[in-house]
């Protein structure tokens, strides 16, 4: 009997199981990690975009929300709040969230400005003595107060003889347009746009001063101490990206340049102006040396200028250990 | 496959198809439309929450923009501040902060900061002063209408936004400060713990650009605040699409996804651009798919109901179609093997009951004709077997009836019918036509032994076998010689086809007559002869019953055999109700030998020698005991006579011992006083005969002792003193105390002791008298040599022996040394003196303690003497 019978039986069953097949899950994908990092409009952070959209982040494990933070209080304060993760950021900002007691430290060396950081001024000032008792629109207690007042203290000349504009970062060109100074200090792309005033001209630029402007990869202290291994990885796609890029400038440029609304030859163009430093460059102990000075140098000035009123310790703000351990026991 | 299986197939196959065609269509149909409709919903509560925050803000924004072109605010920050009225300005300005502050709902604190960032208002004055330059709503104020993102004020304990507007001189050309006013996100709370529309797990919160609360939720407490991360895939593709205005597709807008605390969700994102908000709104998936579970557990259910129902249906109509056809199918192989009585039964009234029915009739038809040739069959056979079985017992009978031992006829009242050969042969007739010619009473002398006349007497023996259906007894029968026999008939009665018949069975008993006449005269014989015996003589069986007594007992019993017959031996003899202690029969019953003992019951009266013999029956069992019994009455009378004779000259004897030993006792010690020179010197002649005189008497002495000890012993008037000893320490000191006399001969006496002996129940003193006897013997019958004494266990005895190397004995002289008054070697006897009853009372002494005495000893060789005592 039960010979007979078991075909409809085993084809009821059949019928049955792909009713329900229907219903199965679909496989997890990895789990990844959210990392917030937030910066500053400028094209040395491209690869951020860059690597985000290949994937070599999520491939560390790694989902890297990008966040528009343009104002540095506002990153201080998501610090603060532990909401914040790292930023992308110039040694000088960092030197002034220390000094507000902000704990995050600098890991790695992104880019440092070879041209990209200028000042811009109109007709008839020729040099920087000319810019006495001129208005100077820049950020105020950002990296264009920092480069101009290195330049300025480099001649003797006092911060104070000069009139300050402060505007938010992302308007000082427009304000420069505007003739609403007769100088300004900015960077690309927005250097460029300032160029556009008639009669204006560079005073100087950050090519001819490498080394005082620099970026760096800035984290939260607990979780350095935390996690260092998320980290590092962190670190690795970077560095990953930045190799990436050197391969392939056009293709890797066609992809960044969306996100800073230009051309890709306009940002391969503006990158010239910047230096990446790679992680052979800076795995060496001269490069902590070289943060530590310029750290140093920045807290001076910014202590100078009253911008802050401590100077921060500069070992408790700059951790070059990842860098030194970054690919052990890694994949 | 079988038709069953191809109907239940046909049932079940379309069923199971429809049904998960018309299930799983109904369900995706249902599922698509509830899950739209679910989706829209959520869309619109999200889309609904965020246009509330939205228009929150909008709202503060205006006040904050509508305070910030107050005059009195930009006179205040244009105003000279070394002015004569700069402070009376201030006061104003800040008294109407103060005012605007309290009427505002959410706003709870306003100050303005100058072109520097710092601040020159407050509604909280101890702030004034204060540097915000590097602050976000300071240099965010400066451009415009600025929100500064939200935090946690740990001073106020709110959550709060601080929205910063400039203050704009009179031409608005240029910013002459800030005006920040704090706003407090409470009013916030409202919206997302709002629950309108979210089911009972449904929740609405707001996420910032960092991925972390910013307001409370239905399970969210408000102490999350900026705390709570929410990674969901709802906060990540919100993150992504933030970038766009409008989400046009709203499947892209909702997810469904585990959310902050792991319960898989569906949700929803809005987007706030200004303030880089998320507004998440989810309900649990449970709750939204809980329909679409139900309704897939129903379509389940169905398709587990359907095929079932489809089963049985199928199964019910393949009965009714097939159960009549395996009836059929089983009927026709019953058949096969011969069951007619085998019915299909079936009473549907299509096609194949029609079928079946026939087939039944068919059967039924089958069924009669087979059984009638049945029938005819069985009856011939059952024919042909009662005659066979007729035959066969005929047969046997003729067999038995002919060959049997002895003589048969069958006769009715008429006379004889038949009869055997072996009837032919006993009454030595011819034939059998002749022996039926005869009449029974030719066959029998005309009287029989009883003096009764045969004729008669067969009548009515015959009379009674007819009567009773059968007679037995004896008769005397005639051969046609005209030789009397005796024998026995058996008459019995036999019905034959409704006539009665005799059988007469005879049988010749003169053997058998003739033996029984002889066992009668052996029987008289014997009782005449067990009678003539004189003894006593009575026979018992093995209960001491009486069985059979002669004449003799009888008269000696003063009773008749029927006084004695039948009742115990016991009873009869010695009057008691038990046997009687002293029987020798007692002793038989018990070991079947015969005994022999003197008995003089006073019961009886006299003594008597009786003999018992047990009597052993043809099997060789134990059947009984006769007692011959003798009077021993005069015999007695002698001996008792002799016995005080004895005791007589036993007196005797004792009292002259005694006499004689009392004067040699004074004869000895006079002598000795004499031979000591006591009394005064003797000469060498008179010391000669008087040391003559003294060994006579010692001799005389020892004599004396002899007798005594003999008398004693003989009489049984010794008595022994029995205890635990040494044998080794006795014999030690008996060889001590004749140490002297032996080595005064010149003799060397051994001692070979074994020093395992143990001690053992003996007179010490008789045993020394023994040892010293022996010794005493050994010394006088030995010239030269050594006497060695031994000791020695052999089994259960103590071995004590003797040995000298003196003269020896003749081997024929040696059963005569342990009579009394014994002496070998007269000669030697007048040498050595004594009586000759040492070895006597030696023996009697040993006898005394259940040991022995013997000599081993050839003439010229040596003597030993040993004695041995057992070991208890």
């Amino acid at each position: 009997m039960f010979h007979e019978n078991r075909k409809p039986v085993l084809l009821f069953l059949a019928l049955i199981l792909l009713f329900f097949s229907g219903c199965a899950q679909q496989p997890k994908k990895p789990q990844l990690t959210r990392v917030n990092i937030a910066f500053q409009e400028w094209v040395g952070y491209g690869p951020f975009y860059l690597g985000e959209e290949l994937g070599f982040f999520k491939n560390e494990g790694i989902d890297l929300a990008i966040l528009d933070v343009q104002l540095d209080s506002s990153r201080r304060d998501a610090f603060q709040q532990g909401m914040l993760d790292c930023e992308a950021g110039t040694l000088d900002l960092l030197v002034s969230k220390a000094a507000q007691g902000v704990q995050i430290s600098a890991v790695a060396e992104l880019d440092y400005s070879f041209g990209s950081d200028g000042i811009v001024a109109a007709g008839k000032i020729k040099g920087l003595e000319d810019l006495k008792g001129r208005r100077v629109v820049l950020g105020r207690d950002d990296v264009g107060e920092t480069f101009l007042s290195y330049l300025l203290n480099e001649r003797g000349i006092a911060f104070n003889d000069l009139i300050i504009l402060s505007e938010q970062p992302q308007n000082v060109a427009r304000d420069f347009l505007d003739a609403k100074a007769d100088a300004c200090v900015t960077w690309e792309p927005h250097l460029s746009a300032a160029l556009k005033r008639p009669g204006s001209h560079i005073l100087a630029t950050s090519r001819e001063y490498p080394g005082i402007i620099i970026d760096t990869l800035n984290v939260r202290q607990d979780l350095i101490k935390d996690n260092p291994g998320l980290v590092k990885k962190l670190m690795r796609a970077w560095f990953k990206t930045l190799k990436f890029y050197q391969e392939n400038p056009e293709g890797a440029s066609q992809i960044i340049a969306k996100y800073y609304k230009i051309t890709p030859r306009e940002y391969r163009k503006q990158v010239e102006g910047l230096r990446w430093v790679g992680y052979e460059e800076q795995r060496k102990i001269s490069a902590y040396d070289k943060w530590l000075k310029v750290f140093n140098t920045i807290a001076e000035l910014k202590f100078l200028n009253k911008r802050i009123t401590v100077k921060p310790i500069a070992g408790k703000f700059v951790d070059h250990s990842l860098l030194e351990s970054l690919y052990e026991n890694s994949r | 496959m079988k038709i069953a299986a191809k109907i239940r197939l046909s049932f079940l196959l379309p069923f199971i198809i429809l049904t998960i065609l018309c299930s799983s269509a109904v369900y995706l149909i249902a599922g698509n439309y509830l899950r739209g409709a679910i989706y829209e919903h959520l869309a619109t509560v999200s889309a609904s929450r965020a246009k509330h925050i939205e228009t929150f803000f909008e709202l503060n924004k205006e006040i904050v923009l509508g305070f910030a072109e107050i005059p009195p605010i930009s006179n205040f920050l244009s105003a000279d501040k070394k002015g004569a009225d700069y402070g009376d300005k201030f006061i104003m300005v800040l008294d109407s902060l103060k005012l605007m502050d309290k009427e505002l709902k959410d706003i709870y604190e306003i100050f303005v900061l100058d072109r520097n960032g710092r601040v020159v208002l407050s509604s909280d004055e101890s702030k004034i002063g204060l540097d915000r330059s590097s602050d976000a709503y300071f240099l965010g104020g400066l451009n415009g209408p600025y929100i500064k993102d939200t935090y946690y004020s740990q001073i106020t304990k709110r959550n709060s936004v601080d929205i910063a507007a400039p203050v704009l001189d009179n031409r608005r050309a240029g910013i002459l400060g800030v005006l920040v006013c704090r706003v407090d996100l409470s009013g916030l709370n409202k919206i997302t713990l709002d629950r309108t529309g979210l089911g009972r797990t449904g929740e609405c919160y707001v996420v910032n650009q960092y991925g972390y609360t910013v307001t409370p939720s239905a399970f969210l407490k408000e102490d999350v605040f900026l705390k709570q991360k929410v990674y969901t895939e709802n906060v990540i593709k919100g993150r992504l699409h933030k970038a766009r205005e409008h989400v046009l597709d709203i499947k892209e807008q909702i997810s469904i996804y585990r959310d902050y605390h792991g319960v898989l969700v569906l949700g929803t994102h809005e987007h706030i651009p200004e303030l880089k908000w998320l507004v998440v709104t989810e309900i649990d998936a449970k709750e939204v798919f809980e329909p679409l579970a139900i309704l897939k557990f129903i379509f389940v259910l169905i398709l587990i109901i359907v095929p079932v129902i489809a089963w049985l249906l199928g199964s019910f109509i393949s009965r009714a179609i097939i159960e009549p056809l395996r009836k059929l199918h089983k009927g026709i192989e019953v058949i096969g093997e011969g069951n007619l009585d085998y019915k299909v039964g079936t009473r549907v009234n299509d096609e194949v009951g029609q079928l079946s029915r026939a087939f039944d009739k068919m059967t039924n038809d089958l069924k009669t004709k087979t059984t009638s040739i049945d029938n005819l069959n069985k009856e011939i056979s059952e024919r042909k077997k009662a005659e066979f079985l007729r035959r066969a017992s005929e047969e046997r009978f003729r067999q038995l009836f002919e060959s049997s031992r002895d003589a048969i006829m069958i006769l009715d009242r008429a006379g004889f019918i038949e009869c055997n050969k072996k009837t032919l042969g006993l009454f030595g007739i011819k034939d059998k036509e002749n022996f039926i010619k005869k009449h029974p009473a030719e066959l029998s002398p005309l009287l029989q032994p009883d003096g009764r006349d045969s004729l008669s007497v067969a009548s009515k023996h015959i009379e009674r076998a007819f009567k009773e259906g059968e007679d037995f007894f004896e008769w005397d029968h005639k051969k046609a010689d005209g030789t009397v026999f005796p024998a026995e008939v058996l008459l019995s009665r036999f019905r034959l086809e409704e006539k009665e018949y005799l059988q007469a069975t005879v049988r010749d008993i003169t053997q058998r007559k003739q033996a029984e006449e002889k066992i009668e005269l052996a029987i008289e014989e014997w009782e005449r002869t067990f009678n003539s015996i004189t003894d006593l003589v009575f026979i018992q069986d093995k209960d001491f019953t009486i069985t059979k007594v002669n004449k003799s007992c009888c008269a000696a019993l003063k009773l008749k055999p029927e006084e004695i017959i039948g009742r115990k031996c016991y009873q009869v003899l010695h009057n008691l109700d038990h046997p009687w202690p002293g029987c020798p029969g007692a002793a038989t019953q018990s070991d079947r030998t015969p005994h022999e003992a003197e008995i003089d019951d006073p019961h009886i009266g006299v003594p008597l020698l009786v003999t018992v013999s047990p009597i052993f029956n043809a099997k060789g069992e134990f059947a009984g005991l006769v007692h011959v019994a003798r009077d021993i009455s005069e015999r007695k009378k002698v001996e008792n006579a002799l016995r005080e004779i004895i005791e007589m000259k036993t007196n005797f004897t004792s009292t002259v011992s005694h006499e004689l030993r009392t004067p040699l006792a004074a004869i000895k010690e006079g002598i000795g006083i004499v031979l000591d020179g006591t009394s005064g010197a003797i000469s060498e002649d008179q010391k000669e005969f008087l040391d003559i005189a003294k060994r006579n008497v010692d001799r005389l002495t020892r004599i004396i002792n002899d007798i005594l000890d003999f008398q004693k012993l003989e009489s049984g008037k010794m008595a022994f003193n029995m205890q635990a000893n040494d044998i080794n320490e006795v014999v030690s000191e008996a060889g001590k105390t004749m140490r002297a006399v032996i080595e005064q001969k010149g003799l060397v006496l051994a001692l070979e002791l074994d020093e395992k002996l143990p001690k053992i129940q003996f007179d010490r003193d008789k045993i020394i008298q023994v040892l010293t006897n022996l010794i005493n013997n050994a010394v006088k019958f030995t010239e030269k040599g050594n006497i060695k004494i031994r000791t020695a266990r052999e089994e259960n005895i103590i071995k004590v022996s003797v040995k000298d190397t003196g003269v020896g004995i003749k081997e024929t002289d040696i059963p005569l040394l342990f009579e009394r008054f014994k002496q070998l070697d007269s000669g030697m006897t007048r040498k050595t003196g004594g009586t000759g009853l040492g070895l006597s009372i030696c023996k009697d002494i040993v006898d005394k303690h259940n040991g022995k005495v013997w000599v081993e000893s050839k003439a010229g060789e040596g003597s030993t003497f040993s004695f041995g005592l057992p070991v208890i």
